[in-house]
């Protein structure tokens, strides 16, 4: 997981590359309010992302949360045709959480 | 007084101090005068023999009274006059001098320095000639005779410049030229035998021993001092070019049997089984012009055991090929069910001994139990083969290595070694000539080696290998014969123990090489590898340790299904207990076609999923 910060308009945006599983997603879940840094919006880029399962999914749901309570959204930006936008989509997460790629989905924030 | 006045020599008497006293006709007619009687004799010298005279020759006939034979010019009416002056002191104090013409004498010199010089320049056509005859003898195919032969007309034999022409029947052709665009084709038959003028060019007839073979034009220099074309030296490098035409036709004709002959025995036809596949590239080498004795070979030894051979037969040409083929039968006719590697190359040490050409040949051969994926190989002094086993590093097999084949050291000594392969795997075996150079030391080639091929390790067999051989032979020009053979074990079933979520990545990795093995397309081979790791995780985290995977195909209703177990010793709670839990299963169930969960005395979630991609 890289944080690659936060933008003008405050929107925090983290990027996963390699693989997103049990093995490394705990650990995650428990940096959450540090990734976030406070930011009610942020945007999780999934492109580099490499495999995808339902631990993926945990951490996708526990980041949408942390925004909410904070009054803010979470976009994930998951290519089409990839593992992950099938995984989200197959768990019933698809729709407006999905943008294509980082831009559309900082453009679906403001 | 007739016979002295008749004499051919100059003959005179002299007073001591020189003064000529008499003299006959000869001196009369020399010196152009009649008045000689009076004159002083180095008066009658030219101005270098009068010195001569007074600071040598006279003192010399006062002290040793007489001259022998020393060369003196007259003043003749023509010009100097060499002569021979021969003199001596009589009793009374009278010089008795003759002189005879040195002409001949002179020419015969002059012949002399004109014969040093033809021996000179015979011998700078002769050092011409044996370069020339060197350079044709070096060049390889008829082509580059023609070319030598050319670079010798303008260089060696010293012509301005020159065309070559190939000899079909009675036809020419246009071969090349140098220093000039190609003359025009010569009017009319070549049926001479030797060079002949033809314009201002020669015409160099190649005749080889049965035929004409070619005909060399050569054009003259024209500027100042250049040496005349020798014909004779033409006519014999015409005489040389004909028959390294000939050799190298036959040489030609020679190389395309062997080609020919090893192409006929590389055709290997792999059996067909689905629990392996086989890729193979050989490359000729085609510097040497002459095919090496590389092999490969794959063929099953037993049902159930696959036999796999890359060797090396020292020597090159058609005696190389043919050993190299008999090697290879021999291998398949002693190879036998329950022989082994270790026994096979023993027996084949016994039959190098009968078949010399194939001694000292290296070997590499493998036997895979197509069930198990047990792996027995042994090299004879043949490059370690490189296993490339999953998402593991590519591996050099150094176990089971003893000499080359028929050495004598290594009698009784045969060994080999086992390796399990895991599904998937794949084993390359191959001739040196991938990786050894001469700039580099075999470790330096044979680490260049295993990188190159974990980086096409994933690719599909066939691209692997040729993109392997490729991007080896990259840095030089087909030296040498390469031999590359890949086989991959696809195994008839996965199974492997999956000791807790940090083993995960590695276990989806080999799934998904066994898939790719099986024919699944990397969507497909996606879809199971994410089905079968949640299925894992489930596995890990509600039942502890002892999870194992195992994948196998079997054939269904609509083709081939991949069925992937998972199977734990524990009990899996209901989905609903567990939002994170059902979350994996809606996964699986939009992944696979079916799944089934079995309760005995531990879980085991069957999924099955048809190995074709479903249409969308």
């Amino acid at each position: 997981m890289t944080v690659l910060g936060t933008d003008a308009d405050g929107v925090r945006v983290l990027r996963v590359d390699g693989e997103l599983d049990v093995a490394v997603v705990p650990a995650l879940l428990d940096r959450v309010g540090e990734l976030l840094d406070g930011a009610a919006d942020a945007v999780l880029d999934l492109t580099g992302a490499t495999f995808f399962d339902s631990s993926g999914v945990r951490l996708v749901d526990r980041l949408l949360r942390a925004c909410r309570s904070a009054g803010g959204r979470l976009v994930v930006a998951a290519p089409p045709g990839s593992t992950s936008r099938r995984v989200l989509e197959v768990v019933g997460m698809g729709g407006d959480l999905l943008a294509d790629d980082v831009a559309s989905a900082l453009a679906a924030l403001r | 007084m007739t016979g002295w006045d008749a004499s051919p020599s100059g003959l005179l008497v002299l007073d001591p101090d020189g003064t000529v006293r008499q003299a006959n006709g000869a001196v009369r007619r020399w010196t152009g005068r009649d008045d000689v009687v009076g004159v002083r004799l180095p008066d009658l010298l030219s101005v270098g023999g009068r010195i001569y005279w007074e600071t040598h020759l006279g003192p010399l006939l006062h002290v040793e009274r007489r001259l022998d034979e020393v060369l003196v010019e007259l003043r003749g009416p023509d010009g100097r006059l060499p002569v021979l002056l021969t003199a001596v002191v009589g009793d009374d104090g009278a010089v008795h001098a003759a002189l005879s013409s040195a002409r001949e004498r002179a020419r015969f010199e002059r012949e002399l320095v004109a014969a040093r010089h033809a021996a000179e320049r015979s011998e700078a056509q002769l050092r011409a000639l044996q370069g020339t005859t060197a350079a044709l003898s070096r060049a390889l195919g008829p082509d580059a005779v023609l070319d030598a032969l050319l670079d010798a007309a303008v260089g060696a034999l010293g012509a301005a410049a020159a065309t070559a022409f190939a000899a079909d029947g009675d036809a020419l052709s246009v071969h090349g030229a140098r220093h000039e665009d190609p003359a025009p084709l010569p009017a009319g038959p070549v049926l001479s035998r030797a060079p002949r003028a033809d314009g201002d060019r020669v015409l160099v007839p190649l005749h080889g021993s049965a035929a004409l073979r070619g005909v060399l034009s050569v054009k003259p220099r024209d500027d100042a001092g250049a040496e005349p074309l020798d014909l004779d030296v033409l006519d014999a490098v015409g005489a040389q070019a004909g028959l390294a035409l000939d050799r190298a036709q036959l040489h030609a004709q020679t190389a395309s049997v062997a080609a020919e002959l090893q192409h006929s025995l590389l055709d290997v036809t792999p059996p067909s089984d689905a629990r392996f596949s086989v890729a193979a590239v050989y490359r000729p080498g085609v510097e040497a012009l002459e095919v090496g004795g590389d092999f490969y070979d794959v063929f099953l030894v037993d049902e159930g055991v696959l036999a796999v051979v890359v060797g090396d037969v020292v020597g090159r040409g058609l005696q190389a090929a043919s050993a190299m083929g008999q090697l290879r039968s021999a291998v398949r006719a002693l190879a036998a069910p329950g022989t082994g590697p270790a026994e096979l190359l023993s027996r084949l040490d016994r039959f190098v001994d009968q078949v010399e050409a194939a001694g000292m040949a290296t070997l590499a051969y493998a036997e895979l139990e197509l069930a198990t994926g047990v792996l027995r190989y042994a090299c004879a002094g043949h490059p370690p083969p490189l296993l490339l086993a999953g998402a593991a590093a590519p591996r050099l097999l150094w176990e089971g290595r003893s000499t080359p084949l028929g050495a004598l050291l290594g009698r009784g000594r045969r060994t080999e070694s086992v390796e399990q392969l895991p599904p998937g795997a794949r084993l390359l075996l191959c001739t040196d000539g991938l990786f050894e150079r001469r700039d580099r030391s075999l470790d330096e080639g044979l680490e260049l080696l295993t990188g190159v091929a974990a980086e096409v390790a994933t690719a599909p067999l066939g691209e692997a290998v040729r993109s392997l051989t490729s991007r080896m032979l990259a840095d030089e020009r087909g030296r040498d014969d390469v031999c590359v053979l890949l086989v991959q074990w696809v195994g008839g079933v996965l199974e492997r123990p999956v000791r807790d979520v940090d083993d995960l990545a590695v276990a989806r990795g080999d799934l998904s090489v066994w898939l790719r093995a099986r024919g699944a397309v990397p969507a497909v081979a996606e879809e199971v590898v994410l089905a079968a790791s949640e299925a894992l995780v489930n596995a890990l985290q509600h039942s502890g340790p002892g999870v194992r995977l195992r994948a196998e195909t079997t054939p269904g209703p609509e083709g081939d299904q991949v069925v992937v177990t998972v199977l734990d010793a524990g009990r899996w709670r209901p989905a609903a207990a567990d939002p994170e839990r059902g979350r994996g299963l809606q996964i699986i169930g939009a992944l696979v076609d079916d799944v089934v969960l079995e309760a005995g005395s531990g879980t085991t979630v069957v999924l099955r999923r048809r190995l074709e991609e479903r249409a969308s």
